[in-house]
């Protein structure tokens, strides 16, 4: 589903930054995949990649079997409801309610009044957030304020999940509580990619994990750990 | 675009103007005031020009006979005058008539007779009315020719100097409304970018979730364009209660004043200011869209 070939991203500035150096890897339809390495290593300019928000200086990406390179700037927009993103920083509204936040997704991808006031209390209830369906961000702890973020991501049934240091802010309990969604949500068939520093998750879970350093691939495991 | 997302954008662009409240108050009141200056203008204009016509279509031509000249000579004169070409009526007023006229102007305590030493040195004269305004200079010039006419008076320059008037007003309106014009759509685009920049992280995460590039961009266009409109609706009210006003005023007192009363032109004026009005928003937004909105 996702094919990079020999891919390099360059940051051109006061210094020049290779973030990619000739990276090429697939990825397959309902895998879950965890990107591992040391900050800096290339992570999150994989994933800026992969949502399209930057081309790469060098190489070809290619999701579904059409090119990123070759995308045009108004197709952009529907490219992107098919993948459901997820931060470290949650990216939440704070003046709206957790059913506003969901809801606010689905209407900027313009879905009709009504499949958006069928569809946000059943994805809420999926990430066990039924009786808080109109409380304010700030008013939950960190680990439900991600699981909002999850049920934005997957309102739109995406073709695959992009998380990027998901559980960066949470203690060990909740993270495995987010992780936990994740893999439920990939036993649906939804593609899941995480980048991580979450040692004991991406121990625990045993899936692929592709290792950065450098920005290169350093490692690349069916059933890896750390 | 789906009616949803209309409805979305509708519900957004209102949401904004209220958290910016001042700012969107400032905008429509510019508004408001630049179209209501335009209106005065425009209905001034529209007033001399009625005026003008007015003045012209009753253009007669006054024609003052030599004093020595008998009343039966005098009164034969008439078929001459009816000689001219273009010429509509041809009447005969007598020095007598003439010295009655001018009584009825005063009041009924002063003789004017009296005053003028018993003596009446107004003439003879015929008024002479044309076909058509245009023709007025024409039939001035050949009646002067007749020997029997001392002299000859009309409305000339009155109307000329109506009309320039009516350019200079033109003028000074477009120039003005010009300026308070800029300063409106200013306002509209600092109005939306203050709102734009309140809105940047919604923005951010809109994107990222696959909103298309106008679904961002309406409920701040529409933004602008509702500030234009309220600040055109305003102005169309307040126009039209003063102008009432002042017309209902100028036919109970003036009444020969001939003020423009018709509806159908005043109505056409407000549609034209609710336009420009929406205009300017859109302008406005526009602006900001291009500047602060690279989405």
């Amino acid at each position: 589903m996702i094919q990079i070939f020999n891919v390099s991203k360059t940051y051109k500035g006061e210094v020049t930054v290779q973030a990619l150096k000739n990276i090429s890897l697939h990825i397959k339809r309902g895998e879950f995949v965890f990107l591992v390495g040391p900050s800096g290593a290339g992570k999150s300019t994989l994933t800026r990649l992969l949502i399209r928000e930057e081309l790469p200086t060098e190489g070809q990406i290619m999701v579904n079997g059409k090119s990123l390179l070759r995308l045009r700037k108004r197709e952009i927009p529907y490219y992107r409801r098919k993948i459901g993103f997820i931060f470290q920083d949650f990216r939440l509204l704070m003046d709206r309610t957790v059913y506003e936040n969901v809801a606010f997704a689905m209407e900027a991808m313009e879905f009709p009044r009504n499949e958006v006031k069928e569809k946000v209390p059943a994805v809420l209830e999926m990430v066990g957030l039924q009786d808080k369906i109109n409380a304010y961000p700030h008013q939950l702890s960190g680990g439900q304020q991600q699981r909002i973020c999850i049920a934005r991501a997957i309102v739109n049934n995406p073709l695959m999940i992009i998380a990027d240091e998901p559980t960066g802010n949470l203690d060990p309990d909740t993270s495995w509580e987010v992780m936990n969604i994740l893999q439920a949500i990939n036993k649906r068939g939804t593609t899941v990619i995480v980048a991580t520093h979450d040692r004991e998750s991406v121990n625990r879970l045993q899936k692929r994990v592709i290792a950065l350093a450098n920005g290169r691939i350093v490692r690349d495991e069916e059933r890896g750990g750390y | 675009m789906r009616l949803s997302s209309l409805e979305y954008a509708f519900r957004d662009a209102f949401r904004s103007m209220k958290r910016n409240k001042v700012m969107c108050l400032a905008a429509i009141a510019t508004v408001a005031v630049s179209l209501l200056i335009l209106g005065c203008a425009w209905l001034l204009v529209l007033n001399s020009e009625h005026m003008a016509s007015v003045m012209e279509s009753e253009l007669e031509i006054n024609a003052y006979l030599r004093s020595e000249i008998t009343r039966e000579d005098a009164l034969n004169l008439k078929r001459k005058f009816e000689a001219i070409g273009g010429v509509a009526q041809v009447t005969f007023i007598s020095k007598e008539e003439g010295l009655k006229n001018l009584q009825e102007r005063f009041d009924e305590d002063t003789n004017i007779l009296e005053a003028l030493g018993g003596n009446n040195p107004l003439p003879d004269m015929y008024r002479v009315k044309a076909k058509i305004a245009d023709d007025v200079p024409r039939i001035a010039m050949e009646v002067e020719k007749i020997p029997e006419v001392e002299n000859v008076r009309y409305g000339q320059g009155v109307v000329e100097k109506l009309l320039a008037l009516t350019n200079w007003l033109r003028t000074v309106g477009v120039v003005v409304v010009l300026v308070i014009g800029l300063a409106a759509v200013f306002l509209i685009a600092t109005s939306i970018r203050l709102t734009v920049f309140a809105r940047r992280r919604e923005i951010g995460i809109m994107k990222l979730v696959g909103a298309t590039d106008w679904y961002i961009r309406w409920p701040f266009f529409l933004e602008g364009l509702i500030v234009g409109f309220v600040g055109a609706v305003l102005a169309v009210l307040s126009l039209h209660f003063f102008y009432s006003r002042l017309v209902h005023n100028v036919i109970l007192t003036v009444n020969f004043l001939p003020i423009l009363n018709d509806l159908s032109i005043i109505v056409h004026v407000y549609k034209w200011l609710l336009f420009i009005g929406t205009f300017l928003g859109a302008v406005g937004s526009a602006i900001s869209l291009r500047r602060f909105l690279k989405v």
